[in-house]
């Protein structure tokens, strides 16, 4: 079994780049893979699992030699638009790591080739007149990113050359096999636990106990109602929160600290290397892992945080609304500050209880995220979307027959559209529709 | 019987699937039968043309003409055999090879389309559903016989047929010269025997004859024979008549046919009727169905060295050349290849 593999890879600053890190061993020994590079340098550590190749855009030969090819789309322009460009033409497995992809479009249509017009016309194909609505009063500054893609999340256009779909989140399972256009799988999302369980936090009662926030921290994380709630709480000088990774606005957040006078306790740290993040989470008492709006999939970030048995405030939404409240704790919509402020409060009074959301939040890693499953689980479903392959056809062939179809005076009876579904079907290898 | 005859044509290109067409519509009508060709014209690029076509073909109606019943359709080549016939019987001369045993190869174009796996994988659909519909298959050959269950897992019978005015062809006595008469096509193989020919040690002379698919593949292959120094042991002879044709293979010394996994191969059948002896290839498909290494021919390794050697041992001994050629001619007796057999088998 060969298959072509289209992600970020390592150091991409992108946790989908550490999903295909964390995987590929497992998947190398069920098949052979080949990782598509769509970026010019890679941890090369990759290499002893998988073939890596620099993505040229027209090898087309030898994405056909493999059995299949997964493409791994996300939010993030930069390391996904070249990917759901191949998917579109070579048609493939889509792992959607985001359910609404409405900032992937903004960043492919806007950010770059400025072109308002062709956006236009996707939100009107998709969603017609209230879409085309919306595309302007987003030009109008009337919407934001966040809005539309709470509202209209693109993820069909995303899935345009798609025969099957792998998503992490049943949320997003219910919500495409709904939809019905293509075979969904959902599997957990996969981290490997480390073998040993983290040392013990130092537990010295003087010391400030220490929050963390790290990842790609884009509007939809909620920096700015943490560090509100952080500044209106009147234990705060018992508290220091450090941020890692990269911000959306920077500038706007250092603004913030300042004039919330959190200087003294809050530390910008930027990307660091893992390792030293790994430290850090060791090191810390409570991970803030909002998200809200949800983009609609699993964290990986999330089962980093659980393998280092941390606890973590989670925003009540989409996937991370599902877990158990034994081990994460919720912050609710809309309530982020005075929900965040209490959890704060309860972590100076009663560290022990979120330490054991830490510990279960590791147990449910090691029972749900084994890579080894996933890659078991993944496997079966090649055949499923080897299966369906043939469906994207119908899309050209039904276009085709409706262009054809402006030459005959009356529109097709219906049983003459019945015959023609029926021998479309038979095509792609789909049941004929009933009599 | 009215009978039909659904096929594929590529406008402005004629081959052995038209002869093939033809010869089995004439036999129909000499055996009484009313027979005429529904011919599907074909293009296979870009590749989102062929659902198109498969479609097309399904979308037909040959159940009956002008009010009166079609009793049968005969479907022998992709996409045209797909048209739906409630008693279809088919004669497969090949079915869509890019998307079969020629997929990763050098002669398969599907492979370098972006969506050509796709494509592939309505094809072998198409292929599995539809030629299933049929009351029988049959295969123009056992080669085929055997793609057909190796990629599909579809039972046929191999059932033969004669090459074109197969009572007119004779032979004479033997000049200094091969011939090869086919088209000019990479999947003939012009270029290994060229190649062949700068390896022989005897002076080996080649007569091609047939017009070329590809003029670059033709220019190539003049190129090579002068760059390896063989030019002028070889004859263009381009497209000759029926009449001509039949005359080369009477005085040749032998006929070279080593194409790549050929189908069938009428010029196997064409040198056998000719009593001329065969040098083809291990891995020439068709033609192996007829040639036994030593007895009426060589089957050689398709290598320039090994096709070398062959040559120059029919180029040494001519008494052991005529003995083959005989050979040849009294196998092809036996076997008892007639239209006859194929339209009783056709039409019961």
């Amino acid at each position: 079994m060969k298959i072509n593999w289209f992600s970020p890879l390592p150091p991409a600053r992108t946790d989908i780049g550490h999903y295909t890190a964390r995987i590929v061993s497992a998947l190398s020994r069920r098949a052979e893979i080949t990782l598509w590079a769509c970026q010019d340098d890679w941890d090369s550590s990759l290499e002893q699992y998988a073939t890596i190749r620099r993505w040229s855009g027209d090898a087309w030969t030898d994405l056909n030699r493999a059995d299949l090819t997964f493409y791994h789309i996300g939010n993030n322009r930069l390391f996904h638009q070249a990917i759901w460009e191949t998917s579109r033409r070579h048609p493939g497995v889509v792992v959607l790591h985001d359910l609404r992809l409405q900032h992937l479009f903004l960043g492919i249509y806007l950010d770059i080739q400025g072109q308002r017009d062709a956006y236009e016309r996707v939100m009107t194909d998709y969603y017609g007149h209230a879409g085309r609505r919306a595309a302007r009063q987003f030009f109008a500054g009337e919407l934001n990113a966040e809005a539309l893609a709470e509202r209209w999340p693109l993820t069909e256009h995303a899935l345009e050359g798609a025969c099957a779909v792998l998503v992490h989140t049943h949320d997003a399972l219910e919500t495409l096999a709904a939809s019905n256009r293509w075979p969904v799988g959902c599997l957990p999302l996969p981290y490997p636990s480390s073998l040993t369980p983290p040392l013990p936090r130092p537990c010295d009662p003087s010391a400030p106990r220490r929050l963390i926030v790290f990842g790609y921290l884009g509007a939809n994380r909620q920096l700015d109602k943490l560090l509100q709630a952080l500044a209106g709480l009147p234990e705060r000088l018992r508290l220091q929160l450090d941020i890692y990774g990269q911000l959306d606005q920077p500038d706007r957040v250092r603004a913030q600290i300042r004039a919330l006078g959190l200087g003294g306790i809050v530390n910008l740290h930027g990307f660091v290397s893992e390792s030293e993040l790994d430290r850090a989470l060791d090191h810390a008492d409570l991970a803030v892992n909002l998200r809200y709006p949800s983009m609609g999939e699993a964290s990986g970030s999330q089962l980093r945080i659980w393998d280092h048995a941390l606890p973590s405030l989670v925003t009540r939404t989409g996937w991370y609304a599902t877990l158990p409240e034994t081990t994460v704790a919720f912050v609710r919509p809309e309530h982020e500050v005075a929900d965040i402020q209490q959890h704060l409060r309860q972590l100076l009074i009663d560290p022990e209880h979120f330490a054991s959301l830490g510990c279960n939040g590791r147990r449910r890693l090691q029972a749900q995220h084994a890579p080894d499953q996933y890659a078991e689980a993944l496997c079966r479903f090649i055949p499923v979307a080897q299966n369906h392959r043939r469906i994207g056809l119908l899309d050209p062939l039904i276009a085709r027959l409706r262009h054809e179809s402006v030459a005959f005076p009356q529109p097709f009876r219906p049983n003459d559209w019945r015959r023609l579904a029926g021998e479309l079907n038979t095509l792609v290898g789909m049941p004929a529709p009933p009599p | 019987m009215r009978i039909l005859i659904a096929t594929t044509q590529v406008p402005f290109v004629r081959g052995g699937a038209e002869i093939h067409a033809e010869g089995l519509r004439n036999a129909l009508c000499q055996a009484g039968h009313i027979a005429e060709i529904v011919a599907i014209p074909f293009k296979w690029y870009p590749p989102e043309r062929i659902p198109e076509h498969i479609l097309a073909c399904r979308l037909l109606d040959l159940s009956e003409s002008c009010g009166v019943r079609v009793d049968r359709v005969i479907g022998l080549r992709f996409p045209a055999y797909c048209i739906p016939h409630p008693n279809k019987v088919l004669w497969i001369l090949h079915q869509y090879r890019a998307a079969y045993d020629l997929w990763d190869t050098p002669l398969g174009d599907l492979i370098h389309f972006p969506d050509g796996r796709q494509i592939r994988d309505v094809i072998h659909q198409a292929d599995r559903r539809y030629i299933a519909e049929a009351q029988a298959i049959y295969a123009n050959s056992g080669n085929v016989s055997k793609r057909l269950k190796n990629y599909c897992d579809i039972d046929s019978t191999p059932l033969y047929h004669p090459p074109q005015d197969a009572e007119r062809f004779y032979s004479g006595e033997a000049c200094d010269s091969l011939f090869f008469p086919s088209r000019i096509n990479r999947t003939k193989r012009q270029d290994l025997v060229i190649e062949a020919l700068a390896h022989t040690q005897e002076a080996v002379q080649i007569q091609f004859a047939g017009m070329a698919d590809d003029a670059s593949y033709q220019r190539e292959l003049r190129e090579t024979a002068q760059r390896l120094g063989v030019g002028a042991r070889i004859e263009w002879l381009g497209e000759i008549s029926e009449e001509e044709k039949r005359d080369r293979y009477a005085h040749a010394l032998g006929v070279l046919y080593p194409p790549l996994d050929e189908d069938y191969g009428y010029v196997t059948l064409e040198a056998m009727l000719s009593a001329r002896p065969v040098i083809t290839c291990a891995d020439s498909g068709g033609p192996l169905e007829f040639i036994r290494d030593g007895e009426n021919g060589r089957v050689t390794a398709p290598t320039p060295q090994a096709l070398a050697q062959a040559m120059d041992e029919l180029w040494q001994d001519r008494a052991r050349a005529r003995r083959w050629g005989e050979a040849g001619r009294e196998d092809y007796a036996e076997r008892r290849i007639s239209w006859q057999t194929v339209i009783s088998t056709l039409t019961q």
